[in-house]
């Protein structure tokens, strides 16, 4: 079979909604656009890890302790289980875990820009997990139904448990809507604080092209923008019926979508390229944890060697 | 030798789908395609040695008997009751007519 046989085989299994499986033929350009968008998937979890973990020890209650615990568990268990993905798509451009964790902590891979921001209150704790997650889980959802099977597959358990994550966050949100003055008002700065960088989280509305294999393959099926869309539909509504206050400029529905202003994309660029306020930090925690957990790494392949 | 069988459908992981006694792995195959793989569209069958399985049971893991419910939907139907007190959906409403 041609290189052109192959592909046009290829595009016509995608054509029929079959999904292709780590050891199936694939164009390179698949492979590595979804190994970019899998890759940042992963690392986005890992990092996720990082703000949450630092309210552990401050979260009010042994149950709110143990459910903000297992949300952090959670996380790390997903960038696990995506990477074992990549790891399977990187292995003939020898792309290793090894080397995904390098870029990452050398500062040369993207994460969400999310990750870079500042947990202040506990306040930040619930919009997090409330707003944040739910923004994630639109974007993972969307994913659900995307040409590479084993990412699809792990989609699913990984948005079942994002699900638990935002009844968390609306747990913490909903007490705090419900207490004195001051509660509410550390919930409405925290909701100013998250409502530009939750605009950014889907990317600019015409980042199309640089994405086109994604789209031409059947990865992705929603732009960014109908993503966005779709998220400002949801949680405007919540915002408003816990009494909320949307943050300026307030988005206006003009009869077919919501306005949102101007969120400053220059900013947005900025912070994935590792210039958010808290960039260098947790990135220096991740290099730190990496470098610490050298020789249970080790250890643990060398275990696994012998049996 | 006993033969666990796994069946992968086109879309989805493979599923356990029984078992199969059988000398080597090629007739363990050429069973489970007998028993397995007669109709429903499969992509793939799996066979693995049972005495190859390495198994871990709930019951000998100490945290699978505490209460975990904050880690279930189930452990937050309170948060259910909140939203409907505070009536989304007359917030929803709301949005509607605006539209």
């Amino acid at each position: 079979m041609t290189d052109a046989e192959a592909l046009e085989a290829f595009e016509a299994r995608i054509a029929r909604g079959e999904k292709i499986e780590a050891g199936d033929w694939m164009p390179l350009d698949y492979r590595q656009a979804a190994l970019k968008l899998i890759q940042m998937h992963a690392q986005s979890e890992l990092m996720g890890c990082l703000p949450e973990r630092e309210w552990i020890a401050r979260a009010p209650g042994l149950r709110r302790k143990l459910a903000l615990t297992a949300k952090v568990q959670d996380e790390c268990g997903h960038a696990q289980l995506i990477l074992r993905v990549a790891e399977d798509l990187g292995a003939p451009l020898h792309r290793t875990r090894e080397a995904m964790m390098e870029d990452l902590i050398a500062g040369r891979a993207k994460y969400h820009n999310v990750f870079h921001y500042p947990v202040p209150s506990w306040a930040d704790v619930g919009v997090i997990a409330w707003l944040v997650d739910g923004a994630a889980v639109i974007t993972q959802g969307a994913l659900l139904d995307c040409s590479y099977g084993p990412y699809g597959r792990i989609l699913e358990r990984i948005c079942a448990e994002e699900a638990v994550h935002i009844r968390h966050g609306e747990d913490i949100i909903l007490s705090l809507a419900s207490g004195d003055a001051a509660h509410r008002q550390s919930l409405q700065d925290a909701l100013n604080r998250w409502w530009r960088p939750l605009l950014h989280f889907f990317g600019p509305p015409d980042e199309f092209s640089h994405a086109a294999p994604l789209y031409r393959y059947g990865m992705r099926k929603q732009t960014n923008e109908e993503l966005r869309q779709k998220f400002l539909g949801r949680v405007i509504p919540q915002i408003r019926a816990v009494g909320l206050d949307l943050p300026d400029p307030a988005p206006e529905w003009d009869g077919e979508k919501w306005v949102y202003g101007d969120p400053d994309w220059e900013q947005w660029r900025a912070v994935i390229n590792g210039k958010g306020p808290m960039s260098a930090e947790r990135l220096g925690l991740r290099r730190l944890t990496w470098e610490e957990g050298r020789w249970i790494r080790e250890a643990m392949s060398g275990r696994l060697a012998v049996a | 030798m006993i033969y666990e069988v796994f069946v992968k459908p086109a879309a989805k992981g493979a599923e356990h789908a029984g078992s199969v006694a059988a000398a080597t792995a090629d007739a363990a195959l050429a069973f489970a395609h007998e028993q397995f793989g007669r109709r429903g569209a499969w992509v793939e069958i799996w066979v693995v040695p049972r005495d190859q399985i390495t198994v871990m049971e709930a019951a000998d893991v100490p945290s699978a008997q505490f209460d975990r419910s904050y880690r279930l939907m189930a452990g937050y139907k309170h948060v259910e009751r909140k939203w409907r007190e505070i009536d989304l959906a007359a917030a929803r409403r709301e949005e509607g007519l605006r539209r």
